[in-house]
This record gives structure tokens, C-alpha cells and sequence, in this order.
């Protein structure tokens, strides 16, 4: 430790009576939190070793003006000859008039300078489908009633798969079925996973990497329903759509609230988790809080803009 | 004769040249300190975890940035410090930490029900906890937030200064009645 600066006011009475109490408290930030900063900052690391060295301040112009002279010379070498057109000796050549230079300028080939149709519609799509990854805010009717059902010890029967989509209904029964006490046992979430945390830690690294959109976001929706931010940060990492949605229209971020994951809440929604994404019945993750009765779960997400 | 520790401003240069390892040793080093920082002034144990991730993945994103020269704990603990008013503030509107309510209870819940004590020593420990909590919640925001730093951060009357954006002399007459108030209510409950 650093030693104090000169000028302070030395320990008394309260610091030690202060420093007792503190040796005492056992209070002490989850292990989830410490795994998962540590896990952040070795991803990190490792990108800094990675990455080219930085460039000194000052230099910065230079590969850019160097570059820029390069393509101007390139270019004036490409398209010189194409002007002067084969076989013409050009000292024998008289000065051409503006006609033939036009007449020249239209016999050369064409650069290409806009991308071909078919480009502008490749790119497209694909800005639009990564749009269309962010979910539209619910309507308003639906977490309202959510809320009000919230309010009753009925509510959890909001939560029941929706009728339409059957395929769902027994894994969204089974994220529901879970307790707020088993939730939070390491132990007996795997077993609601249904697989080994390393193992299920390997399969969501290998869906982040290098599989389609659908396996990332169930190994996301798995990884937030253990709780494991190990996990998530690897997947996270990549380029995973964190508002995507399982089958009952759930995203990750409605998971983890729904299984009272603390650590895994805060690494969705720092990672851009959408606050307010209703699942298929309509239920937003603060209508979920409410409805466990977990009340700074519940300030997470104000404090991230859930209505 | 040993060695002496590394600083942390070297750590955090390693750690800024790629070396993870050094990252680790100085969040183990500073963890409980900026942990009682946070929960103490929040009152609150979920916004505590939460603030924790957010302030030491700004450390580790910032490293690069950190000044050579300057001290590793202030510029810790300003971000800390930042990290609160933002919530704070995202709690509620135009808030100062004068205004902020303090969450005493689930600290002494969470002391009941720590699993690794005794019976007869989770009394004691929630007698004594729970009376530095309660103090801590009686004092006056911006004095507890100014204590806080100094205690937990091992700062300078100026460093505290620095960080809360306030004068000298205001920065040490909240110190003095932080402690002296502090004293009366550890006192009373001791």
C-alpha cells in the first residue's frame, strides 16, 4: 500500500474504533462480481497484447499523407496509359483537341464509382436485420396489467408459457419452476441448465464464436439463467445480439432477473440489455422483479431506464 | 531484509502493457476498501456489486489513460465516487448526497445471516457493525461521503478536497465534525 501523504490527519479515536468495526464486517462484494471484473480485465489484457503497437501522438499524419501520395501515384499510372491508348509513340503525337479527348475519355474503361446495385442491396438487409435485433418497446396496456398482476399472489401464473407457442412451453416452465432459493444456488442451477457449468462454459464460448445467431443467444439465455458471468462475458464479447430472444419471446436480461441473478443483471444491462424488452405474455423484467419482490433488482433496472 | 510491494501506479502500468496478473494483485489490494466505500455511502448491498463492476471495469478500460505521476488511489476513488452520484442520480432527479436515504437494514440483515460465525460472535459483530452502520447512516452525506474517502481511500484533506470539488477549509471542517460526530455515536453505542 501507498504511504499516507504528507499533511494528513493522522489515525485517532474513530479511525480505530472505524478500522475495528470494518475488520469485523463481514460484508463482502459476491464472488460472481469479483469473477466477473477479473474475467473483464484479462479479456482486455489480452487484447492490449494483441493489439499493434500505438503510434507516437505527433507521427499520426504521416502513414496518411504517405498512403494518399502512394494511391495518387497508382492511380495516375492506371489511368495515363488507358488515355493515351496503345501503340501511339507519344512524342509523335500532336496535342489533342477537346474533342478526341472526349472521344477518348469515352472509349476508356469506366472505374467504378459507387458500388453496383446488387452491393447496396447485400448491405441493406443486414443493417436492417441488425436493427430489427433491437426489440420494440412493448405496449403500454401489457406491463401495466403485468404489474397490476404482479401485485397479487397469483402473478406468477403470468408467467406461464404462452398457449401459442407450445415448443416453449416446457422450457419456459421449467426457467419459472425455479425457486428464488434454488436460483441462488450455484449447484442447482446447473442442474436447471441441465449441464456442467465447464461444460456449459465451453458450448456457450463455441456458440459465441463461430455458430449461427440462435445458438449464441441460447447459450446467452443458459448462461443468464445460471448466473454465470463467466460465460456471458466470453459470449458478450462477441458480436451477440444481447436483446435476442427464446422462444417464449424472453430475452437473456428477462432470464436473469427471473432467476434473481445479481451479477449476470448488471453485465446484460452494461452491456446494452434492453430495460424494458416484454417477453411474448407481456412481462418486462422490472414487472419480474416486482413480481419476486426484488426490490433492488427492481432499482437496477429503474436506475437503467425500465419503465 | 524483503522487498518492499509494488506500487500501485507500476501495477497498473503492467497491467496497462497487457499483464493481467498485475490488474489482480491490485484489485485484490484495494477491494475491500472501495467495497465498504461504496455499500457504506449506498447503503445498499445489490447497488453496491453492481457500482463495484462498473468502477474496476473503468479501471481497467482507463489504465492506459491513468497520468504517469500522479497516485493510484485518488483517481480510484474519484471514479468511485462518480459511479455513486450517477446512481444516485439515476435514482432520483437533481439529488445531492445531502439527499441520499441510507439503507441501514439490509446491511444488519445480511450480518444476521452470515453463515462462517458463531451464534454468540454474530452478536457481537452485529452489535458492532450495526453500530457503525447506524453512525455512518446518521452522519450527513457529504461528511460521511468525505470520511469515507479518507478512511477507506487513505487520502489527504486535499485529495478529499480534489475529489469532491470542494474548498480546503470546507473539506476539513466536514471531516471534523464527521469525526467528531462519529465518535459520540460509537461511543453511545459501544
Amino acid at each position: 500500500m501507498n504511504p499516507l501523504p504528507p499533511g494528513q490527519e493522522r489515525h485517532d479515536e474513530v479511525d480505530e474504533l472505524y478500522r475495528r468495526a470494518s475488520e469485523r464486517d463481514p460484508s463482502r462484494p459476491s464472488e460472481a462480481t469479483r469473477r466477473a471484473v477479473l474475467a473483464h480485465a484479462e479479456r482486455l489484457a489480452a487484447a492490449r497484447l494483441t493489439a499493434p503497437p500505438r503510434r507516437p501522438r505527433g507521427a499520426r499524419w504521416w502513414p496518411a499523407a504517405f498512403g494518399t501520395l502512394a494511391a495518387g501515384i497508382l492511380a495516375a499510372l492506371l489511368v495515363v496509359p488507358s488515355q493515351l491508348g496503345p501503340g501511339v509513340p507519344p512524342p509523335a503525337r500532336k496535342p489533342a483537341s477537346a474533342g478526341e479527348l472526349a472521344a477518348n475519355a469515352a472509349r476508356a474503361p469506366r472505374a467504378p464509382a459507387e458500388p453496383a446495385p446488387a452491393d447496396k442491396l447485400a448491405s441493406g438487409p443486414d443493417s436492417e436485420r441488425r436493427a430489427a435485433g433491437v426489440p420494440a418497446a412493448p405496449p403500454r396496456s401489457a406491463p401495466a396489467l403485468a404489474l397490476r398482476e404482479a401485485e397479487h399472489p397469483g402473478a406468477r401464473s403470468r408467467f406461464a408459457p404462452e398457449p401459442a407457442a407450445p415448443a416453449a412451453e416446457k422450457r419456459a416452465g421449467s426457467l419459472m419452476d425455479v425457486t428464488p432459493t434454488q436460483a441462488d444456488t450455484s449447484s442447482q442451477s446447473v442442474a436447471v441448465t441441465g449441464a456442467p457449468a465447464a461444460a456449459a462454459r465451453a458450448a456457450a464460448g463455441a456458440a459465441g464464436r463461430d455458430s449461427q445467431p440462435e445458438e449464441a443467444a441460447d447459450a446467452l439465455h443458459r448462461g443468464a439463467a445460471a448466473g454465470d458471468v463467466a460465460v456471458l462475458d466470453g459470449l458478450l464479447a462477441q458480436p451477440t445480439d444481447v436483446n435476442a430472444r427464446d422462444a417464449a419471446g424472453r430475452t437473456a436480461l428477462l432470464v436473469a432477473v427471473l432467476h434473481g441473478r445479481g451479477a449476470a443483471i448488471a453485465m446484460l444491462l452494461a452491456h446494452g440489455a434492453d430495460p424494458n424488452a416484454a417477453d411474448s405474455a407481456g412481462t418486462t423484467p422490472l414487472a419480474a422483479a416486482r413480481a419476486r419482490g426484488d426490490v433492488a433488482t427492481a432499482e437496477i433496472l429503474r436506475r437503467h431506464g425500465a419503465r | 531484509m524483503t522487498d518492499a510491494p509494488e506500487s500501485d501506479e507500476d501495477l497498473l502500468g503492467r497491467y496497462a502493457r497487457g499483464e493481467a496478473r498485475a490488474f489482480e494483485l491490485l484489485y485484490r489490494r484495494h477491494e475491500m476498501r472501495v467495497w465498504r466505500y461504496l455499500e457504506r455511502n449506498a447503503g445498499n448491498r445489490a447497488t453496491a456489486d453492481e457500482l463495484m463492476q462498473e468502477v474496476w471495469f473503468a479501471v481497467a478500460r482507463d489504465a492506459a489513460r491513468f497520468e504517469p505521476g500522479s497516485r493510484f488511489a485518488p483517481w480510484l476513488f474519484a471514479i468511485a465516487r462518480h459511479r455513486m452520484i450517477d446512481a444516485v442520480r439515476a435514482r432520483r432527479r437533481h439529488v445531492s448526497l445531502e439527499e441520499v436515504g441510507y439503507e441501514a437494514a439490509p446491511v444488519v440483515e445480511q450480518l444476521t445471516t452470515e453463515p462462517s460465525i458463531g451464534p454468540l460472535a454474530a452478536v457481537l459483530v452485529r452489535e458492532q457493525s450495526g453500530a457503525l452502520t447506524r453512525a455512518l447512516g446518521e452522519l450527513p452525506g457529504e461528511q460521511r461521503d468525505a470520511l469515507l474517502l479518507q478512511l477507506e481511500g487513505e487520502l489527504s484533506v486535499e485529495e478529499v478536497a480534489a475529489i469532491t470539488r470542494s474548498s480546503f477549509e470546507t473539506t476539513k471542517s466536514r471531516l471534523r465534525y464527521a469525526r467528531t460526530k462519529l465518535r459520540e455515536l460509537l461511543r453511545e453505542h459501544a
